[in-house]
C-alpha cells in the first residue's frame, strides 16, 4: 500500500486549488457577499497549500528519498526523478508565497472590490488565481509522472 | 499599525521566489554548497523551505514602512510572470541536467 502521506499530500493540495478556482469564479463579477466569500476561499487555499507543504515535506524527506527515490532512479524511467521530482520538490515553494499575496490583496483593496470599482485589483486576484491554479495544476501531473516511474520501476523488477 | 503594505508584499513574494531558484541551481552545481544547506537541519529541501520562510516574512518586515504607493495591477503581474518563468527556468534545468548526465 502506497503512504498516506501522498494521499493526504495530493488531497491538501487539490483543495488548495479548488480554493483559488473558487476564488477565480467569485471574483468574475465581485459583490459584497462574493468578496466575503473569496476571502475565506483565498485563507482555506493559503492554509491547504502550507499544510500540503508540510505533509509532502516530511513524506519526501523520511520516506521518498530513502525507499522511493533509488528505485525510481534504477528504473526505466529515472527522469521521474531527476526532472519531475527535483522540479516540483521546488516549484512547490512558490505556492504558499503567491497565494499569501493574492489573499492580501483580497483583504487590502477589498473595499473598493466589493463595489466592483478596482479593476486593477479585479484583474490581479484573477490573474494571480489563474497561475496558482496552473501551478496546482501542474503539481498535480508531475505527482502522477513520479508515481508513474514507481510503478514501471517495480514492474521492471518484477520481470 | 497600518494594513498590510502590498508593495512589500510584492517584493518580499518576489525575491522568494527568485531565491529558490537561484538556491537550487546553486546547490545542484556546489555539492559543498548543497551540504552547507544541509548542516542546518539534516536535508537540503528542509533548509530551503526554512529559508525561504524566513526570508519572506524578513524581507516584507524590512520594507513594511516604503511608500505603498503602487499599481497593483503591475505587481501582480510581475509576481505571477516571475512565479511562470521560475517554472520554466527550474524544469528546464533539471531537464538539461539530466541529459547531461
Amino acid at each position: 500500500m502506497p503512504n498516506p502521506l501522498i494521499g493526504l499530500h495530493a488531497v491538501l493540495g487539490e483543495i488548495g486549488i479548488v480554493a483559488f478556482v473558487w476564488v477565480f469564479v467569485e471574483m468574475i463579477k465581485p459583490s459584497p457577499k462574493r468578496l466575503k466569500r473569496a476571502q475565506i476561499a483565498a485563507l482555506i487555499g493559503v492554509s491547504f497549500f502550507i499544510a500540503s507543504w508540510i505533509v509532502g515535506g516530511y513524506y519526501y524527506v523520511n520516506d521518498y528519498g530513502l525507499l522511493v527515490k533509488p528505485l525510481i532512479k534504477e528504473g526505466p524511467e529515472p527522469w521521474a526523478h531527476s526532472v519531475i521530482m527535483e522540479s516540483k520538490e521546488h516549484i512547490f515553494i512558490f505556492l504558499p508565497f503567491i497565494s499569501l499575496f493574492t489573499y492580501n490583496i483580497l483583504r487590502h483593496y477589498g473595499k473598493s472590490l466589493k463595489k466592483d470599482k478596482n479593476s486593477h485589483a479585479k484583474k490581479s486576484v484573477l490573474f494571480l488565481s489563474a497561475v496558482i491554479i496552473i501551478i496546482g495544476a501542474l503539481m498535480g501531473l508531475m505527482g502522477y509522472l513520479i508515481s508513474s516511474g514507481l510503478r514501471t520501476a517495480m514492474e521492471a523488477s518484477l520481470r | 499599525m497600518k494594513g498590510t503594505n502590498i508593495k512589500s508584499l510584492s517584493i518580499s513574494t518576489v525575491s522568494t521566489l527568485v531565491a529558490t531558484v537561484l538556491i537550487t541551481i546553486i546547490g545542484e552545481f556546489s555539492e559543498t554548497f548543497k551540504n552547507f544547506l544541509k548542516l542546518f537541519t539534516g536535508h537540503h529541501w528542509v533548509t530551503k523551505s526554512v529559508f525561504m520562510f524566513i526570508l519572506f516574512f524578513a524581507i516584507y518586515f524590512l520594507l513594511y514602512r516604503t511608500d505603498d504607493n503602487l499599481d497593483v495591477w503591475k505587481e501582480s503581474l510581475i509576481v505571477g510572470i516571475v512565479a511562470l518563468i521560475g517554472v520554466v527556468v527550474l524544469i528546464g534545468f533539471f531537464f538539461i541536467n539530466y541529459l547531461l548526465a
